[in-house]
């Protein structure tokens, strides 16, 4: 069974695509403003979804706002910050259980996508024009302590630190969120001016996914977003070149009981488009535990719980992490380049390419069976300028032939080397 | 065998519960519109049971901590290899978890699903330990408790866990000690194999797309009846009192992590379904978003990415818990615990109540239109004796008397702890 986005341009600058699948019990809404990652506006432009989905003039507190959706049975609103290349991208959605399970049949979608607007076209703001103070000290905390909680997760942030590394001085390096330095200089007025230009600068792209009908939600949306003028496009510029220079090795210390090795490879700027040799090449090399990373890293030298690789396509990247012994770090990155090398040689069995293209196949078939999975899935797409269904994927993946794979391999090269240590004294 | 058909017409659901000859219990949720099928086969030995016979006769006797979860990983090895090939070849993804009073193996596909169940229950019945692959498996468990040693969230819990409970083995890491795995050995894990992975102790629980009829056919010819084997776990001896009120440790991470728990009576069955209804509720209606509480917490920075409740509940253990991220957890702690003292007092109001029973009802019947959380809920509704829908009933029927008599009996001030992750000193 196809599930298919359909697609409506709102305006020049709005685009909303729809899916509509009975199988689920819920729906979500998502706005997207898509706008450039800049260093002068990161911070600013992040806080300003996490101030929007805390209330709205109707609705002007989180407590008020909290037992409104508590009452639509369990229903959300959310304010979510990425990056995709070398755009921001700020989102405010909302989701919930769908109206045909309601005990008294009541609209909550409708009541929802009602609420979303409201936070993006009609939020709270004082006599001057502004986000109230008190809100905005909340939410400027809120990011300051999501900045540097980061910490907290040693995978995820040895990662978020090679990303940063490798394309250190490019806007593509930038924390999504900023900078602590940045934040703090913020003000409400500051933040205002930039909910304002979002307004007027982005590229919005409004996504619903659900069992419920459309189109309600479509003239909705159509209503409130019919004089919305942002940007056309959601393209992004090129990534930067990184060819030809040395290799990079950070080493960064804390006090953990293991280490966190991450290998970032670059991918050739002419090469940066083949996503579906690249994503099986990367299957193979690391995705699934009958890759050449599981079987060779973990399985027979028992260096390591994990060590997998992942594919980045907007980032030009793929990132080999792996959670080693101290004093076994050396060990494991050659292992693992010892593997990339083999990838690149082609020493790699049928066998091993099969059973990755299967894997990926079933991951793409699997899918259209989680609403949040299939949304994602075709944002990927939309951002990618080309909505591909997943159906389309499959018949892309079984057109890869091992030549292909092994090409791939050889337009990776090893960027950026990053070591998460214990302190010297410890070891 | 015996066959019946579990119905539940407020979300017009099924499943078939099967009495299989073998013991076995077999859970079958077809879910026609699905493209996936997830099976999981899972028996009820954990961390937890660590001191057990297997003769009335003769004494108890007490195995080395983890030994269960290195039994999961080794199971994963056949005389032919690794178990992750058995599925690799049909694009399958397979797994396993252990946890404090089960372990479960699984697979995801979209095609092949009666090899792929063969596969599962054949190598879940073929164990294969050797000194070799025994011995190559500790490096692989010491990295993941390595790993878990610099994971945050996992040590405020069982330092929580440790502050609760004084002799009940859910205390001890599941994955138990880089010295305590030093111990195992293939006899020994042969020894718990015999003991807890038999037909009687085991549930099939399938959901997604499948034929039931295939899925009997197989377990006919795999599952061949055992005779019942005595099998007795030592029951702790626990008191229902604490160890400890306040425990705490330093860990690189930004802000305090903390976790406030209650030990409660360790119900089971349906009754254990009640009360963790009950107390699921309770605290939504004390601690959730649209608390007062929690809205107090959040003006005054005291918490930031808000307030996590969970109930967790098992053979002979069951906890309440709030936590979350904050500047000052002792603060945070104190207003709790007048909030609960302020509620035994006052009562849950109905309209409090209400919104808050509308909330889980919501978020319950979601659960239903997700291939995963579908298998999942059956196993665990199976291993503590409850039918798949009886929590979704239960929240339905519950009515706020059954909340303030609870309340009477649970979250007692003298069997709460605070358990704190503070940041190293030079964070």
């Amino acid at each position: 069974m196809s599930q298919k986005l359909d697609f409506e341009p709102i305006t020049s600058s709005v685009s909303f695509y729809a899916l509509q699948d009975d199988k689920f019990k819920s729906n979500r809404i998502s706005v997207h403003f898509v706008l450039p990652l800049r260093e002068d506006t990161v911070s600013a432009y992040a806080l300003t979804p996490m101030i929007l989905s805390k209330g709205y003039r109707e609705c002007p507190d989180f407590l008020s706002l909290s037992r409104k959706l508590e009452s639509l049975y369990g229903g959300w609103i959310d304010a979510a910050i990425k990056k995709y290349g070398d755009r921001q991208i700020l989102t405010l959605s909302a989701g919930g259980m769908d109206n045909d399970f309601a005990l008294g049949k009541e609209d909550i979608t409708g009541e929802l996508c009602d609420m979303l607007c409201n936070a993006v076209f009609d939020p709270v703001l004082d006599e001057n024009g502004c986000f109230p103070e008190s809100t905005f000290r909340l939410e400027q905390q809120n990011l300051l302590d999501a900045i540097a909680s980061m910490i907290n997760d040693k995978r995820f942030y040895a990662l978020h630190r090679t990303v940063q590394e490798m394309y250190r001085g490019n806007a593509v390096g930038l924390n999504e969120y900023g900078t602590e330095e940045a934040v703090r200089a913020l003000t409400p007025a500051a933040v205002t001016k930039a909910y304002h230009q979002m307004l007027a600068e982005a590229k919005v792209i409004i996504q619903f996914c659900g069992c419920g009908e459309p189109t309600p939600v479509r003239e909705k949306m159509i209503s409130r977003f019919a004089r919305f003028k942002g940007a056309d496009t959601a393209e992004t510029e090129p990534l930067p070149d990184l060819s030809g220079r040395e290799e990079q090795r950070v080493i960064e210390r804390l006090e953990v009981a293991q280490s966190k090795l991450v290998l970032g490879l670059r991918i050739a700027p002419d090469y940066r488009e083949e996503h579906t040799a690249l994503r099986l090449m990367t299957m193979i090399l690391g995705g699934t535990p009958s890759s050449l990373l599981f079987k060779q890293v973990r399985e027979k030298q028992s260096l390591c719980y994990y060590c997998a690789a992942r594919y980045y396509p907007s980032l030009g990247m793929i990132t080999i992490d792996s959670g080693v012994e101290h004093e076994k770090a050396k060990r494991a990155e050659a292992a693992i380049l010892e593997q990339l090398s083999n990838m690149q040689k082609g020493h790699f069995t049928d066998q091993e390419f099969e059973e990755a293209r299967l894997a990926a196949i079933n991951s793409y078939r699997t899918l259209g069976d989680t609403l949040s999975a299939i949304n994602e899935y075709y944002w990927g797409r939309i951002m990618e300028g080309e909505i591909r269904t997943p159906e389309e994927m499959i018949e892309m993946l079984k057109g890869v032939t091992r030549e292909d794979v092994i090409e791939a391999a050889n337009q990776v090269c090893p960027d950026t080397v990053f070591l998460l240590t214990g302190q010297e004294e410890n070891r | 065998m015996k066959k019946t058909i579990v119905k539940n017409p407020r979300i017009g659901e099924q499943y078939y519960e099967i009495e299989h000859d073998s013991g076995l219990k077999v859970l079958c949720y077809p879910m026609e519109r699905f493209q996936s099928a997830y099976a999981l086969f899972g028996t009820r030995y954990g961390s937890i049971d660590r001191s057990f016979r297997v003769d009335p006769e003769k004494d108890f006797k007490t195995i080395p901590d983890g030994i269960a979860h290195y039994l999961e990983h080794k199971l994963f090895e056949s005389e032919e290899g690794d178990a992750f090939g058995l599925f690799a070849k049909y694009g399958a993804s397979a797994n396993a978890f252990t946890s404090f009073d089960r372990t479960a193996y699984l697979f995801s596909c979209t095609e092949h699903f009666g090899d792929c169940l063969r596969a599962l229950l054949n190598f879940v019945q073929s164990p294969y330990f050797t000194e070799e692959n025994v011995e190559k498996e500790r490096g692989i468990i010491g990295q993941e408790i390595r790993m878990y040693d610099d994971d945050p969230s996992w040590q405020v819990f069982f330092q929580l866990l440790g502050a609760l409970y004084h002799n009940h083995p859910v205390k001890i890491d599941i994955a138990g000690t880089v010295e305590s795995i030093a111990k195992i050995t293939p006899e020994l894990l042969y020894d718990c194999y015999r003991s807890f992975y038999s037909p009687d102790q085991m549930v099939l629980a399938i959901a997604g797309r499948f034929s039931v009829e295939e899925v009997l056919s197989i377990v006919d010819e795999l599952c061949l009846p055992k005779p019942a084997h005595f099998l007795e776990r030592k029951q702790p001896d626990e008191p229902l009192t604490i160890v400890k009120q306040d425990v705490s440790q330093s860990l690189d991470v930004a802000l305090p992590l903390f976790e406030i728990g209650w030990k409660e009576v360790p119900y089971d069955g349906a009754e254990g379904l009640k009360a963790e209804t009950e107390i699921t509720l309770l605290l939504s209606c004390m601690f959730g978003e649209g608390s007062g509480l929690y809205n107090d917490l959040r003006n005054d920075g005291l918490i930031t990415a808000g307030l996590d409740q969970d109930v967790m509940r098992g053979r002979g253990y069951f906890v309440s818990m709030v936590g979350g991220e904050s500047k000052d957890p002792k603060e945070v702690a104190r207003r709790i615990s007048n909030e609960v003292a302020r509620r035994k007092k006052t009562g849950v109001d109905a309209k409090t109540f209400e919104r808050v029973q509308r909330l889980l009802y919501g978020r319950t019947v979601l659960s239903f239109s997700r291939v995963s959380d579908v298998a999942n809920s059956m196993l665990t509704a199976a291993m503590s004796d409850t039918g798949l829908f009886d929590r979704l009933e239960m929240i339905a029927s519950t009515t706020v008397d059954d909340l303030n008599r609870r309340l009477s009996t649970s979250l007692l001030p003298e069997r709460m702890a605070l358990s704190t992750i503070y940041p190293k000193a030079n964070s």
